[in-house]
């Protein structure tokens, strides 16, 4: 069944694609990774699961909130680990973000405990079946959804005032200062942006498989950085396209390999494009190239 | 009132000193040249001036208000707007996109269209490539968007920084006209050059700043009478860059 595989493959990559867009929303604004974004993802995950499966919670109003307790956690790491350090100091933020991540993963197993939780399924009675190919309801709302999501993300970027501002910081932050843009306020919605877009991705993966689990941030955050390098940093089409790439070769090596192999044959096939291509499989727009 | 007035601002980088209690003035309506060699200390003062470094001491006031120390965004919002050195356009940015951002503090007004078809007429040039990349541009055409940018936010004064840094005789001269035309239109200009005759021919006064403080002022057409100051200051014809 290898078609049902591939279909699968990029459904799980399309919320590898809004973790990686995630990323590189903050890669252009701040030519900084935030490595607490896998984290900031699975608290979002966690709180809309608890609120589906215990209170009963219908799940768009728990995805909604997804998305602000993405925007929130963002926020926090933002004035924690990078707003007051010196740009002098370039792992700091490595290390500041990383330890939040840290901080975020110990209150939420000492808030609710260390148990996975369940994602009830959304839509029970929905079925596609194309031949031999099955697509459920959740599926196709993962799919929508992140698709929805994506082309919201861009039409801000590319045809609202503050959309602009943060393209414009992106290319070059001392001269849109000039201009009158509040940089450090553009800096801060990117982070609130790539916040909710972290959270939808956390509560859209859980609802894929049916669980989250409040140990998975940190490998969210190693997928997110393997998507990111494979397709370019900041590079937010090369982003999606690895994303759906990553996603597929990993239901692939499941399926017809080994789950153990899930994370070596991605982790060799970025090590390989790094070898072939340093600048991933696609490089950064022009004019911000040469400040990464 | 004047429009700008520096009282001994003393600036710099780490510990190495840009410019040393500067004490300058720029009247309403007046076009002022700031000149100097390389290395004289230029862009630490126009730094110091717009906010993107904090000057160690010294007041910067603008239209009566202390400015010291103010963020970029600030300064714009009273009316300051600055043209920076090498035109740093935003390169991915479409020109359309890169003028609109220059009227950023004033997104509000509801005159941003009315503001973009005025600069678009300025720069006839400009309106064919609005939906263009603005990397694409010419180095002349980028200084018109540098220029045409900057007039979005409707400033009250203008500082340019070298803008006729990297362009040809014909460009350069073009530019001199355009400043020249502003400043017959009531504009506040502070022009800061090494291109010494041509920037005294378009300013009312002029300030010669070497090795970070201001050793000469006064009227622009007395410093350009003075051939021992043209000689020894500003590098014979002027026009070496």
């Amino acid at each position: 069944m290898l078609i049902q595989q591939l279909v699968n493959g990029v459904l799980l990559g399309t919320t590898f694609a809004l973790i990686a867009l995630s990323f590189n929303l903050v890669v252009g604004a701040l030519d900084r990774l935030n490595f607490a974004l896998g984290e900031t993802a699975m608290v979002s995950a966690i709180c809309a699961a608890l609120l589906v499966s215990q209170a009963d919670v219908p799940f768009v109003v728990a995805f909604v909130l997804s998305l602000l307790i993405g925007a929130v956690v963002a926020a926090l790491t933002y004035l924690l680990s990078f707003r007051f350090v010196s740009p002098k100091y370039h792992t700091a933020p490595i290390l500041s973000s990383l330890g939040v991540g840290l901080v975020i993963t110990s209150l939420v197993t000492r808030t609710f405990g260390s148990d996975q939780r369940r994602v009830p399924t959304v839509l029970e009675d929905v079925r596609f079946e194309l031949g031999p190919l099955v697509v459920t309801g959740d599926q196709l709302i993962i799919l929508v959804v992140a698709a929805l999501l994506t082309g919201l993300l861009y039409v801000f970027l590319n045809r609202t005032t503050w959309g602009t501002a943060i393209r414009g910081v992106s290319d070059d932050a001392d001269t849109s200062g000039l201009l009158g843009v509040p940089v450090q306020r553009v800096i801060l919605l990117t982070f609130v942006l790539s916040g909710a877009l972290a959270g939808a991705s956390g509560l859209l993966t859980g609802l894929s498989f049916h669980t989250v689990s409040p140990f998975t941030g940190f490998e969210t955050t190693l997928t997110a950085l393997m998507v990111v390098v494979l397709g370019g940093l900041g590079n937010i089409t090369g982003g999606v396209i690895a994303a759906l790439l990553i996603g597929v070769v990993e239901t692939l090596t499941v399926a017809y390999v080994s789950a153990t192999f899930r994370d070596l044959l991605v982790f060799i096939l970025v090590a390989v494009t790094l070898v072939v291509r340093p600048q991933g499989l696609f490089t950064r727009q022009s004019g911000v190239a040469a400040r990464v | 009132m004047p429009a700008l007035q520096l009282r001994g601002v003393t600036a710099g980088y780490g510990r190495i000193t840009g410019i040393e209690k500067v004490d300058l003035t720029v009247a309403e309506g007046e076009t002022v040249a700031l000149l100097g060699a390389n290395g004289a200390g230029k862009s630490t003062f126009l730094r110091a001036v717009s906010g993107m470094i904090r000057p160690w001491s010294g007041r910067v006031v603008l239209y009566g208000e202390d400015v010291t120390g103010q963020r970029s965004d600030r300064l714009v919002r009273a009316g300051m707007a600055h043209v920076p050195e090498g035109r740093r356009i935003l390169a991915t940015l479409t020109v359309e996109e890169n003028l609109r951002l220059g009227a950023f503090t004033r997104r509000r007004a509801g005159t941003v269209d009315e503001d973009l078809e005025s600069v678009l007429t300025r720069f006839e040039r400009l309106r064919d490539r609005r939906a263009q990349k603005a990397g694409t541009l010419s180095g002349g055409e980028q200084q018109m968007l540098a220029i045409g940018r900057a007039l979005m936010s409707r400033p009250r004064i203008l500082l340019l920084d070298e803008p006729s840094l990297g362009l040809s005789p014909l460009l350069i001269g073009e530019v001199f006209d355009l400043i020249k035309s502003l400043a017959a239109e009531g504009l506040t200009i502070l022009l800061v050059e090494q291109n010494a005759r041509q920037a005294l021919g378009v300013a009312d006064r002029g300030y010669l700043l070497t090795t970070g403080s201001v050793t000469l002022s006064g009227a622009a057409a007395d410093l350009l009478a003075d051939p021992g100051i043209i000689e020894s200051y500003l590098g014979g014809r002027g026009a070496r860059s």
